[in-house]
């Protein structure tokens, strides 16, 4: 079973899109390891664990985006499932932020990223909902036929 | 609109996330340039975390005008860089609460050679919250906070000449 053109478009936009975005984030990240600790340690959720997350989230972040601008689709899938939860949990840490109405900056692409605001909520939760997307159009083939014979079985056609 | 979990895509995403840390804590291992997993002490927050601190002292703009100058007082100013731009006590050093961690650590290393640190934002709670932290960290000076902030500084149009703090005129706007 072939992917509907504008599918596997959209899916080639998403693992371009998020995958570009995971590498060139992680990437930044990496350059100033300390100052990224000292960003996830303002944000004040586990301050203990500041300089483990700082030393190995860029590391995971270009892993998840390598596997989604070069994986097969097994892999694209993995690294879209891993994207969907790395931001879900970078969401809710900006959501905590707004909350608390802590002043400090994002980090999210190293330093100089600029202020935790409302806008960065919106943001984050857009990613969420592209790496979910992203997820869903990766389905198997096999899947894909087995939930569509369902459906027509369900429905009686 | 369904979202299953599919326990192969699991699988491989914890592998990704477990490949990328460890990747991550070896590289770490490897650079000079590396944080410390057991001994980080981050440069400077300005929201105040938990812990105890003692009390701050508030001077006023007008003791704090008479220790302008003295080599041993540093003045810090804790608001964003336009604000900065627009006025400040000459010579105080930017400490901003949206400071990167790399321009924080220059601003700590150049108020580490004082002895006494009066700090001020545009009023004086964000100078205090400022100055909580520093005094977190074991800042060994004494640290005090400009009563009413640079506000009341400006109201009473006290200013430092520009320049090096110890030839700065304070100066009181005539009528």
């Amino acid at each position: 079973m072939k992917d509907v053109p504008w599918k596997a478009g959209l899916g080639w936009a998403l693992r371009l899109g998020l995958g570009g975005l995971f590498v060139v984030t992680g990437a930044l990240k990496l350059g100033d390891v300390p100052a990224f600790a000292t960003e996830i340690h303002n944000y004040q959720l586990f301050p203990r664990f500041a300089p483990l997350l700082a030393a190995t989230l860029p590391t995971i972040e270009i892993a998840l985006g390598a596997a989604l601008i070069v994986g097969r689709r097994p892999w694209v899938r993995a690294g879209a499932l891993g994207s969907t939860a790395l931001l879900a949990v970078f969401t809710a840490a900006v959501v905590s932020v707004v909350v608390r109405g802590i002043n400090i900056t994002c980090g999210c692409f190293g330093e100089g990223s600029g202020p935790v605001t409302m806008l960065t909520v919106v943001r984050d939760v857009a990613l969420v909902a592209a790496g979910a997307a992203l997820y869903r159009l990766t389905r198997a083939p096999a899947a894909k036929a087995e939930a569509a014979s369902g459906k027509r079985a369900a429905t009686g056609s | 609109m369904s979202f299953p979990l599919d326990r192969a895509a699991l699988l491989r995403a914890l592998s990704l996330l477990l490949g990328g840390a460890i990747a991550g804590l070896g590289l770490n291992a490897a650079r000079p340039s590396g944080v410390s997993l057991l001994g980080f002490e981050p440069p400077t927050t300005c929201s105040a975390a938990n812990g105890q601190a003692g009390p701050i002292i508030e001077v006023s703009t007008r003791e704090a005008s008479l220790l302008c100058g003295h080599p041993s007082v540093l003045f810090a100013d804790t608001r964003p860089a336009a604000e900065f731009a627009e006025g400040h006590v000459a010579d105080a050093v930017h400490l901003p609460c949206d400071a990167t961690a790399r321009g924080a650590e220059g601003a700590l290393r150049k108020l580490d050679s004082a002895q006494t640190i009066i700090i001020y934002g545009a009023s004086s709670d964000d100078g205090r919250a400022v100055a909580e932290t520093l005094q977190r960290r074991g800042l060994k000076a004494e640290l005090r906070v400009l009563g009413g902030g640079f506000r009341a500084w400006a109201q009473e149009g006290l200013a430092c000449a520009s320049g090096p703090c110890r030839d700065c005129l304070v100066t009181k706007e005539q009528p």
